[in-house]
């Protein structure tokens, strides 16, 4: 398994019209994903009544927000609706550093006043 | 959109929340300061520039922040990389960066040398995600990681890719594009994070990617946070 997705790896920079052997750090250095979970329910951001493509896509990062020194998950999106700017959820870490747990999310702007991004 | 990164972007020891935004706003994206209580300051607007003589004509709908901070010149300030969705408009500022409204972007690869060429036949490829430098590969040196897209009668998301940072600590040189992971025609990746998530030191691959299914007949969207963790070695 491990040599085809070295393979596949190799294949795709070629797609690419370029040249370069399989490295470490390549697609065979990461195991199959998993989905990121609150109380067991995958993060799912798509609005399937009015999901908009271009406009909502969302945005992980992983760091540190409450200075506890435990990561957290912040997502951020696009606007909802069309009277409000960009959106960021954070889901604070309640686990430990080796087995984050996340708690239900909160909204950045309900922490900093000018918490939204404004409009395109 | 809210493309969230937490980084010390000015400098002073605390991480700050750097937000890369969408169209349509000159390409500012925006600084919330970390205050020494923990809290964060209001936003402050950041424009790039990227000037003509570098960069030629720049449309406005392409100006979607995409924004990433890191030390790439190992002077102890922290630099961003800039850019938007068409990939020839990636390029770097040298910090300190803060207290500046407005910052001059500089091309980063000569032109026809960026990482991220044509597709086969030539078919335009661009970026589609926030850009990430983090030390993918664990020698010292921020890579740099990002999702990129492909002309082919449409817009199609090839998948997440890595450039090695083949430079030195005052001179970044990023590589060849490599495959992290692969898109398919029913999904896309739209955003991206590398960070230890299993405290292992091991720096593993967060991302969203939008896919649909199947769920009794009728055609769902999905977008879920996905973490692929780096294997053992």
């Amino acid at each position: 398994m491990r040599a085809l997705l070295a393979l596949a790896a190799a294949a795709s920079c070629v797609g690419l019209g370029l040249r370069v052997p399989a490295a470490a750090g390549d697609a065979a250095d990461l195991a199959p994903p998993f989905a990121v979970s609150v109380g067991g329910v995958p993060i799912d951001r798509a609005d399937n009544s009015n999901f908009d493509l271009g406009n909502d896509n969302s945005f992980p990062w992983v760091g540190d927000f409450d200075g506890d020194g435990k990561l957290d998950l912040l997502v951020g999106q696009g606007h909802r609706g069309k009277a409000e700017g960009g959106h960021l959820r954070i889901y604070r870490n309640q686990g430990g550093k080796a087995e984050p747990r996340l708690a239900e999310p909160i909204w950045f702007h309900d922490q900093v006043p000018t918490g939204l991004t404004p409009l395109g | 959109m809210f493309s969230p990164q937490l980084a010390d972007y000015d400098g002073d020891g605390r991480l700050d929340l750097i937000a890369g935004s969408d169209c349509c706003q000159d390409g500012c994206f925006y600084v919330f300061r970390r205050r020494k209580d923990g809290g964060f300051a209001p936003r402050q607007a950041v424009k790039p520039v990227f000037p003509p003589e570098q960069f030629g004509r720049v449309r406005p709908d392409a100006l979607q922040s995409r924004i990433a901070v890191a030390d790439l010149n190992g002077d102890g300030k922290p630099d961003a990389l800039i850019g938007a969705n068409d990939r020839k408009i990636l390029g770097v500022v040298y910090g300190p960066l803060a207290g500046k409204d407005e910052l001059i972007v500089q091309r980063m690869w000569p032109e026809g040398q960026e990482p991220f060429r044509s597709g086969p036949s030539g078919s335009f490829m661009a970026v589609c995600t926030n850009p990430v430098l983090a030390d993918w590969d664990r020698d010292g040196l921020p890579d740099l990681i990002l999702g990129v897209r492909q002309w082919k009668d449409d817009w199609r998301s090839r998948g997440v890719y890595w450039c090695r940072n083949a430079g030195t600590k005052r001179e970044p040189k990023f590589g060849p594009s490599r495959l992290l992971v692969a898109d398919d025609d029913g999904q896309a990746t739209t955003g991206i994070c590398v960070a230890v998530w299993n405290g292992d030191g091991r720096p593993d691959l967060i991302a969203s990617r939008f896919e649909r299914s199947k769920e009794g007949g009728a055609s769902r969207w999905h977008q879920k946070v996905w973490v692929y963790l780096r294997r053992g070695g």
